[in-house]
């Protein structure tokens, strides 16, 4: 595997643009994949915000400074176009973010690519519940497993902050999860 | 608080397997990578089609349309097919009667010299009704002159139409025609 210093002075050649290119999508689709999807639930909004994140990144590229790990870059333009894209649709039609999310968990009974079983269903339904940002820090730390300092850096948020919200996030679902099957 | 969270994920583990549930379509990340290119590479085209429009083309556009349509249309001359083709039958039925007369010197009669006169209405009348003729047939004998006429070029005499004139029509009238 490419080094990652390697990988950017690749990226930043018109010569080797493209072929460096196909490297980073190649590494990095499925984790920002599912980190997109979590957001947007929607497998085919998911597919849409993944294309646009990539052509955000193949733009910028040239712009990237390296004050942050490439990945975290990445992370962050992901995180971005996710949140673009709930935004978007909750003023097209209309409602707030919150009603947005609701409506997305309650399609995912019918949903051909949601393989989870009813309490899967009650746990993204829990999700939906919580302020967007303690939404992504929960997906990050409790599905991805990342560390405080990763999220820090690619939410631009502090890591007693982060902690704070994680913290109220796993109480609430915790609380939504039991109410639901007690 | 560190103890009570390691509780509540130790609770929402056991419930939910960690799972979040989401599922993709079959090959979806092998498949992904060609559409991200390409989507990648058209957004280097550029958008502009380098079409270009005659000066103030939108300002008069819609008077030219509005005039166009006040403007009344010339009707497009019809041919009807009916008058065409009564038209077309006495000459392909005096064509057949000179096939006939043809193919019965030739194949039916010992005399090498023949005449309308020799050919009896009878006989006319019995090959017409024993015959049927195809198109190739009638335009071998009227030749190329007859095909020049603009009403038929694009017309296929049918068959039964033929026979039908030919049934009607006075079998002497035709012999008349064919001697003038």
């Amino acid at each position: 595997m490419i080094s990652e210093i390697t990988l950017i002075e690749q990226l930043k050649n018109a010569s080797s643009k493209n072929d460096a290119f196909r490297e980073l999508v190649k590494q990095y689709k499925e984790r920002l994949y599912w980190h997109i999807r979590k957001i947007v639930i929607s497998h085919d909004d998911a597919d849409d915000v993944l294309q646009n994140t990539f052509i955000k990144i193949f733009k910028n590229i040239e712009s990237f400074n390296q004050e942050s790990k490439l990945y975290s870059w990445m992370y962050r333009i992901a995180t971005n176009e996710s949140i673009t894209f709930i935004n978007k649709r909750a003023k097209e039609k209309n409602i707030d973010i919150t009603d947005v999310y609701k409506e997305l968990a309650g399609s995912l009974e019918s949903d051909d690519y949601f393989s989870g079983d009813e309490i899967q269903v009650i746990l993204q339904k829990a999700i939906a519940t919580l302020p967007q940002k303690q939404q992504i820090v929960f997906n990050m730390k409790y599905f991805d497993e990342m560390k405080y300092e990763e999220i820090s850096e690619i939410l631009e948020t502090s890591v007693g902050a982060l902690k704070a919200s994680y913290f109220h996030a796993v109480k609430k679902i915790e609380h939504f999860i039991k109410s639901k099957t007690d | 608080m560190k103890e009570d969270l390691k509780n509540s994920i130790d609770f929402l583990n056991k419930k939910t397997g960690r799972n979040s549930g989401f599922s993709v379509p079959e090959n979806y990340f092998s498949e992904v990578e060609e559409s991200i290119f390409a989507e990648v590479t058209t957004t280097s085209f550029s958008k502009d089609t380098g079409f270009t429009t005659p000066n103030d083309y939108f300002n008069n556009l819609e008077d030219s349309i509005l005039n166009s349509i006040s403007t009344p249309q010339k009707k497009s001359k019809i041919i009807h097919f009916k008058s065409s083709l009564l038209k077309a039958i006495p000459f392909v039925a005096a064509a057949s009667i000179a096939l006939f007369i043809t193919l019965n010197s030739f194949f039916f009669k010992e005399s090498t010299t023949f005449s309308l006169d020799s050919v009896s209405q009878n006989d006319i009348e019995n090959w017409l009704e024993s015959k049927t003729f195809t198109n190739t047939e009638i335009a071998n004998v009227i030749g190329d002159d007859f095909l020049k006429l603009n009403d038929f070029s694009f017309t296929e005499i049918k068959t039964e139409n033929l026979e039908d004139y030919l049934t009607t029509m006075d079998t002497q009238e035709l012999l008349n025609e064919i001697e003038n």
